[in-house]
């Protein structure tokens, strides 16, 4: 290229750099059946708030990812994170923090059991939301929560989430066939860090890409997964697993 | 849009979602299934991106977000199976713009007046000079200088061999020049 072209294209980089630097980072609230109107256009404050337990369950599939990988040679890292995600299936139950901070918000932490095998799981947070899970079967408190005349809270059940069950996304061990559709090509990249303390535990910090938008940092202590964190662009989300073999009597409400 | 107690829009094809639907709900008092949630952030951070990659291609805002919002509802129905979806929302919306402008141009002879930013000095001239150029020309241009693809992802996108890409874009700096310094 002559010199001649080559102002020219850098004028034509500037100009461009330039004309992108108008476009806000943050799109309009998602609406699939209208159209956004630019920077002025109504803004929910839903995606953001969506996010956060979104996150969480986002965390467990890292998981199913993790353990599963058909077809690919795995690498040392991913080996061993397969082998600590498979000993800490084999626990059976754990207790389960998930801590989840929105993109400038305060975090929100759910607290609850997952059991690996039935599978089940539940949770629930200050607030008094509640989530049972059993199989792919959810019941809710919804939200603000609803007291019976006997003073019980009001459970709904909600059946079967379409398509993609919340359940099976919160049960890592079980049917991972539905979610490594998603996830297959997500963990190419599995590297290792080094080791950190977390949670007061020596731990081994794993880090994975799930496709191009969630990057997961893994910590491994005693060969089982101790803490899995995703990043993605709404917000982080800190599943934290420990108690590991607690008894879990998880029933429908 | 039918919506379940719990926000969940039905809307054929789409992704279900769990929200509750009070004002006051708090932060945690949700449900999203695994799709909905990849759905959202792909969308979060790849909307940016493509809108300004339109807005280069078509000089205008409006159908810049016209255009990315089209290639996402597109998506939505097969995220899951695509192993790169940036790359496919790309396509669509390299497409998408040469689409509007190819309809703009049949409907009223002439490309649509370009809405963009209030520009500065320098972005002034360049811009409308850029925007003024032929539409195959313009890609190009946009596709290596803004994108910073290859030649042959150049080609590839505007479906021609890499020869003549690599001839557009020549061409397209050299007319770019002449317009720029007469």
């Amino acid at each position: 290229m002559t010199t001649d072209l080559e102002d020219v294209t850098d004028r034509l980089t500037m100009c461009l750099a330039s004309a992108a630097s108008t476009v806000p980072d943050e799109p309009p609230e998602w609406d699939a059946t209208g159209r956004q109107s630019g920077p002025t256009a109504r803004r929910g404050k839903s995606s953001l708030v969506l996010m956060a337990p979104a996150l969480a369950v986002a965390a467990a599939l890292v998981v199913v990812a993790l353990t599963w990988s058909p077809g690919q040679a795995a690498s040392t890292a991913q080996a061993q994170l397969i082998s600590a995600t498979r000993r800490t299936i084999s626990a059976g139950t754990a207790r389960v923090r998930i801590t989840a901070t929105t993109t400038g918000g305060k975090p929100s932490t759910a607290t609850g059991v997952v059991d690996f095998a039935t599978p089940s799981a539940e949770f629930s947070y200050p607030s008094g939301f509640s989530v049972v899970l059993i199989g792919d079967q959810l019941w809710d408190t919804g939200y603000p929560t609803t007291r019976l005349p006997d003073g019980a809270t009001r459970w709904t059940h909600e059946g079967t989430p379409p398509s993609d069950a919340l359940g099976r996304a919160l049960q890592p061990d079980t049917t991972p066939s539905a979610l490594l559709t998603a996830l297959r090509s997500a963990t190419k990249t599995v590297s290792y860090l080094g080791t950190g303390t977390v949670n007061g535990s020596r731990a081994r910090h794993y880090r994975a890409t799930i496709r191009t938008v969630w990057r997961a940092d893994v910590w491994v202590a005693r060969e089982k997964l101790l803490e899995v964190s995703v990043h993605g662009p709404s917000g982080t989300s800190t599943v934290l697993y420990y108690d590991f073999g607690v008894t879990a009597a998880i029933r429908a409400p | 849009m039918a919506r379940s107690r719990f926000g969940h829009r039905n809307v054929p094809g789409r992704l279900a979602v769990y929200v509750p639907v009070t004002r006051a709900a708090p932060a945690n008092g949700f449900l999203m299934t695994r799709s909905s949630i990849y759905f959202e952030e792909v969308y979060r951070a790849h909307w940016a991106p493509l809108v300004r990659l339109a807005f280069a291609l078509s000089g205008s805002r409006e159908v810049a977000e016209d255009v990315v919002h089209d290639a996402f509802v597109r998506v939505s129905t097969a995220l899951e199976e695509l192993d790169n979806p940036a790359a496919y929302l790309r396509v669509a919306v390299v497409n998408g713009v040469r689409d509007r402008h190819r309809r703009v141009q049949v409907a009223q002879r002439h490309p649509a007046a370009p809405s963009g930013p209030a520009p500065g000095p320098d972005l002034d001239e360049t811009w409308e000079v850029l925007q003024a150029l032929p539409e195959r020309y313009r890609s190009a241009l946009v596709l290596r200088f803004y994108a910073d693809l290859s030649v042959e992802d150049v080609a590839r996108l505007l479906r021609c061999r890499p020869g003549t890409a690599k001839s557009l874009i020549h061409r397209g700096l050299k007319k770019l020049k002449e317009r720029l310094d007469p």
